[in-house]
């Protein structure tokens, strides 16, 4: 990387800090960015995918051909299922096409993703500093003026370090509106932002990622904390301050937890037990020791560019997994 | 019902509708079995040689719908790479279609219950809004702005953030 580049991910103060220790900003900042492309990469899409941009055929569409509106015909149902998989400032702008369809975007159920809020196209620029303030802006206006329910809230574009005040209020619409799939991915830096404690009080959630936070206090959080839905789990480059406890909390409020995914977690400890887990993945991970003690549903389990610490010992121990059909171990040392 | 089997495939029976302007047509039993209302049709011992009648699909999207049910009924399961491709790239051509043929396979495919194709209507319809403005969109569907000037102003002032129009975005790299 050129001296002259401006960073993306690094914050002034950090790079003043690598340079007093006699370090190159240049390479926390690669390493971040890779990071980032990895985590963006591992994770789901929505549950409809909102394609791209549309296929250069679209633009072939002749209009009607007697000027007559028939699309405004159609039942309410169908014309949310089209509004569905538009991104949302699309879906949202249908409200001003005519008094038929101005309560259609209110009534369908929200799909967010805040890549779509750029000004620009995510893949050839990815979004800065600069981008945050208004796309946090528009994420809290959405989320207070949608009335719900928010069927996919996807939001990994903010630098949400010096923002936190705004983060804060997101949880409450989030679970008024009873969020079921939510990644929240912060960019660094600064790492380890906090992540809200109330995240962890939404239990309508059938889905949830999150991504580059520092994971609450476990301790501080109220006893009936449960994700009586929850199927799936991602928890990625997320700083924990009890050594993967924080996971095995999580785990142990998910009575249908299916899937687990594990990715940039350094050093910790893993004792799984779970009723309904059926596939564990941990990547790019530091794991002391994985000991799955009680897990009758699982069939699979890999671990993938894994590695231990130099000086410790890895070790998985498999109790009860009597299901268990796939063990991948592609370790790099 | 005589002689049912679980396999669609097996059944070389060519199964008769009838479109609401009267035209006949006439489809594999597999291809019939992709819409629900068929199906059940069928199930029910209502397919004869008289054809069964669709009170609200007229010939041109019936004859459409054939087309789309017996391509995806002769290549139901175990798709190979390219035959999934191939696929793709019939939908792809089938669905580029004027907004009034758009508006009838939505109806029809919603009516006969033919899942797949209401999907792919229902994804053209919203490829054809993505990044245009309301005026452009009015015009592709011939909707007639109804509001008042005021109305709409403040329409547009509740979403401020959505009318900047900006380039679809492709996926997340």
């Amino acid at each position: 990387m050129a001296d002259g580049t401006p960073f993306i991910h690094m914050d002034p103060a950090t790079v003043a800090e690598a340079r007093r220790r006699g370090g190159d900003p240049r390479n926390l900042e690669e390493s971040t960015k890779n990071v980032l492309t990895y985590i963006y990469q591992s994770l789901p899409e929505p549950s409809i995918p909102i394609t791209a941009a549309p296929r250069a055929r679209a633009r072939a569409a002749a209009a009607a051909s007697d000027g007559v509106d028939r699309i405004s015909t159609l039942p309410e149902a169908l014309l949310r299922n089209i509004v569905t998989r538009l991104p949302v400032k699309d879906a949202a702008r249908t409200a001003v096409l005519s008094r038929r369809w101005r309560p259609v975007w209110r009534s369908t159920p929200l799909v967010l993703v805040d890549a779509h809020l750029l000004p620009r196209n995510f893949g050839r620029s990815p979004p800065t500093r600069e981008d945050t303030p208004g796309i946090i802006a528009a994420v809290s206006r959405i989320l207070a003026a949608h009335p719900g329910p928010f069927r996919s809230v996807h939001l990994l574009c903010s630098f949400m370090g010096s923002h936190q005040a705004q983060l804060e209020h997101w949880p409450r619409f989030l679970a008024a509106k009873g969020v079921q799939d939510l990644i929240l991915v912060n960019r660094p830096w600064p790492l380890e932002v906090p992540l809200p404690a109330a995240i962890l009080r939404i239990s309508t959630l059938t889905r949830l990622y999150i991504g580059m936070w520092k994971f609450p206090d476990t301790a501080a959080l109220p006893r009936n904390t449960a994700f009586p839905n929850l199927r799936e789990l991602g928890v990625y480059s997320v700083g924990m301050e009890n050594g993967g406890r924080e996971i095995e909390f999580l785990v142990a409020r998910s009575p249908v937890l299916e899937t687990l995914n594990i990715l940039g977690k350094q050093g910790f400890r893993l004792r799984l037990e779970s009723q309904s887990l059926r596939c564990v993945q941990i990547c790019m991970s530091l794991v002391e020791n994985l000991a799955v003690v009680d897990a009758p549903c699982l069939k699979r389990l890999v671990l993938y560019g894994s590695s231990n610490r130099e000086d410790s010992c890895f070790r998985i121990k498999i109790g009860h997994a009597p299901k268990l059909r796939l063990l991948v171990c592609s370790l790099l040392f | 019902m005589a002689a049912a089997t679980d396999d669609a495939g097996d059944s070389n029976e060519m199964i008769r509708v009838v479109s609401s302007d009267g035209e006949h047509f006439e489809m594999p039993e597999a291809a019939a079995n992709l819409s629900l209302v068929l199906r059940h049709m069928i199930e029910d011992d209502c397919a004869d040689a008289a054809g069964i009648p669709l009170a609200v699909v007229a010939a041109k999207p019936l004859a459409k719908i054939v087309d789309y049910c017996t391509k995806h009924a002769a290549k139901s399961s175990g798709l190979t790479i390219e035959e999934a491709e191939e696929l793709k790239r019939f939908d792809a051509e089938f669905i580029e279609v004027d907004t009034d043929m758009l508006y009838d396979l939505l109806v029809a495919a919603d009516f006969m219950g033919v899942e797949g194709l209401s999907k792919l209507a229902v994804q053209r319809t919203a490829d054809l809004i993505k990044g245009k403005t309301p005026e452009q969109n009015r015009e592709t569907f011939g909707i007639v702005n109804d509001f008042t000037p005021e109305e709409e102003e403040e329409i547009c002032k509740e979403n401020e953030w959505a009318f900047q129009i900006t380039k679809p975005p492709s996926r997340l790299c």
